[in-house]
């Protein structure tokens, strides 16, 4: 029997799924599908965060992923994460929102995270949702969400805003000097010689390209 | 009880070792019952460093193991009676102890001696968490090297993990000359990012390098800057306000001197 090239798991979180990093990507998307089709709709709704196992996904597979979890099965992705190992427990939960009306609100407002502390290199944030950081965010250290990023601090790390891929996503800095920049699949670097900025500033995907901009409320 | 401090870093040859030689050194200089713990199991250097190296019959994992009592395995130091050594073992690695075994030292240590000073091993694995095990307070040393002080961060927040809050900085090495030229950071930069208490600023001092060879650690040299600083360090331990050397001025004044003699360039 042919190893599994796909796992899912129910977790607190939500659903995670496995992918298996070896073999052709298509063979696996298909064993997704079979997969996912053999749950009869159980799936739909859930949110999920989907595991590559080290895999790089090229930007067709990305946009295959995305179409057949999130539109074929109505899938709510979360993250979709290219590290070899799944981290043991995502270090923030989302929020549960519970009742007709307030669900219906969550959907159109994001949750948001609310970290209150600087975070050091080594250090990594992972929401989905939107991130307030309350403090710097230093080089080695990452945040990554599905919504905005938001530090009222100096941000030298590593931050990705609109992960499961919305573009509109953007990151707000009170002082913005990143070492690596990503929006949805969009990835810029600080210039190789960037000084410290003197005033808050805004990073947007505008035609494409990241574009930084100083903060007007 | 006595205080129990680590003294880490994250990445190596920032001047771990030398600088609890010299902190420990100190405090026996001003009276206190001092004990310096080597938790670079492997790779021992701070009996070098303190020219105790013929001395070690015993050490840290022995006693860990209980094949010796401690008493055995306290090496006395060559110039102050109350300042002690526990040597790590050097056919070992890092496994040999736990942190379990580590706390438990360190508390029987802590009750005989003022301070307890446990020299870290660079890096984050176990060595790290045996060196921290024990401790309540961190002192973190670091260069003015954006790698230095990016291992310092990271150390930071795992000591903060593990429940040992606020360390202190040492940052050592550092070139007033080469700062006033804006080649080295500053020491206003490196506390913007690491966002922690100054202990000390260790001038960058060719004597270390000598004292360190000699196995006579540059605390006791009253003509040493680095000996200084050190000094100034133990005081602060203690509590006391001193304010943070001059660095500027006193390459000013040096330069001066020098300029008075007829031997400056500039």
């Amino acid at each position: 029997m042919p190893r599994e090239r796909v796992s899912i798991k129910g977790t607190r979180q939500g659903l995670r799924i496995l992918l298996d990093p070896e073999g052709e990507f298509e063979e696996v998307l298909q064993e997704l599908e079979e997969r996912l089709n053999s749950g009869n709709g159980f799936f739909t709704g859930a949110s999920v965060d989907i595991y590559t196992g080290g895999r790089e996904l090229r930007p067709e597979h990305w946009a295959a992923l995305a179409e057949l979890v999130g539109k074929r099965f109505g899938l709510r992705i979360g993250v979709i994460d290219q590290r070899r190992q799944p981290p043991e427990e995502l270090p923030y939960g989302p929020v549960r929102n519970q009742g007709g009306e307030e669900a219906a609100l969550a959907d159109r407002v994001e949750p948001t995270l609310l970290v209150k502390r600087t975070l050091r290199s080594g250090q990594s944030v992972r929401f989905k949702g939107n991130v307030v950081i309350v403090g710097d965010v230093n080089p080695g250290a990452e945040v990554v969400a599905t919504g905005d990023v938001i530090v009222i601090g100096v941000l030298r790390g590593m931050v990705h805003a609109g992960a499961a891929g919305n573009r509109a996503a953007v990151v707000t800095a009170f002082r913005l000097a990143p070492t690596q920049l990503r929006i949805a699949d969009v990835i810029t670097r600080a210039p190789d010689n960037a000084s410290l900025p003197s005033v808050p500033e805004v990073a947007r995907i505008k035609d494409g390209c990241v574009v930084i901009e100083e903060y007007v409320s | 009880m006595g205080r129990v401090i680590v003294i880490t870093s994250g990445k190596g040859g920032v001047g771990k070792t030398t600088s609890v030689a010299n902190l420990g050194t100190g405090l026996a200089m001003l009276g206190r019952r001092v004990v310096m713990v080597d938790a670079d199991i492997g790779l021992r250097n701070l009996d070098v460093v303190l020219g105790l190296e013929n001395r070690i019959v015993y050490d840290l994992v022995d006693v860990a193991e209980g094949n010796c009592r401690m008493r055995q395995a306290l090496i006395k130091d060559k110039r102050y009676d109350h300042l002690f050594l526990l040597p790590a073992a050097q056919t070992k690695d890092k496994s040999a102890v736990t942190p379990e075994q580590m706390r438990q030292i360190c508390r029987e240590l802590a009750e005989e001696f003022d301070y307890v000073l446990v020299d870290s091993p660079a890096g984050i694995e176990q060595g790290f968490r045996n060196a921290i095990a024990g401790a309540q307070e961190a002192i973190i040393v670091t260069t003015p090297e954006v790698a230095a002080v990016r291992d310092a961060d990271r150390i930071i927040g795992l000591l903060d993990s593990f429940g040992l809050r606020q360390p202190k900085l040492v940052l050592n090495r550092i070139r007033p000359d080469m700062v006033r030229k804006g080649d080295m950071m500053d020491i206003e930069d490196v506390v913007e990012i690491l966002a922690i208490p100054i202990l000390g600023v260790i001038p960058d001092d060719e004597a270390i390098i000598i004292s360190t060879n000699r196995g006579e650690p540059a605390v006791l040299d009253q003509s040493c800057r680095a000996g200084l600083a050190y000094r100034n360090i133990v005081r602060r331990l203690e509590g006391e306000e001193v304010p943070l050397m001059n660095l500027q001025e006193a390459q000013g004044l040096l330069a001066l001197v020098k300029r008075l003699v007829g031997m400056g360039g500039r």
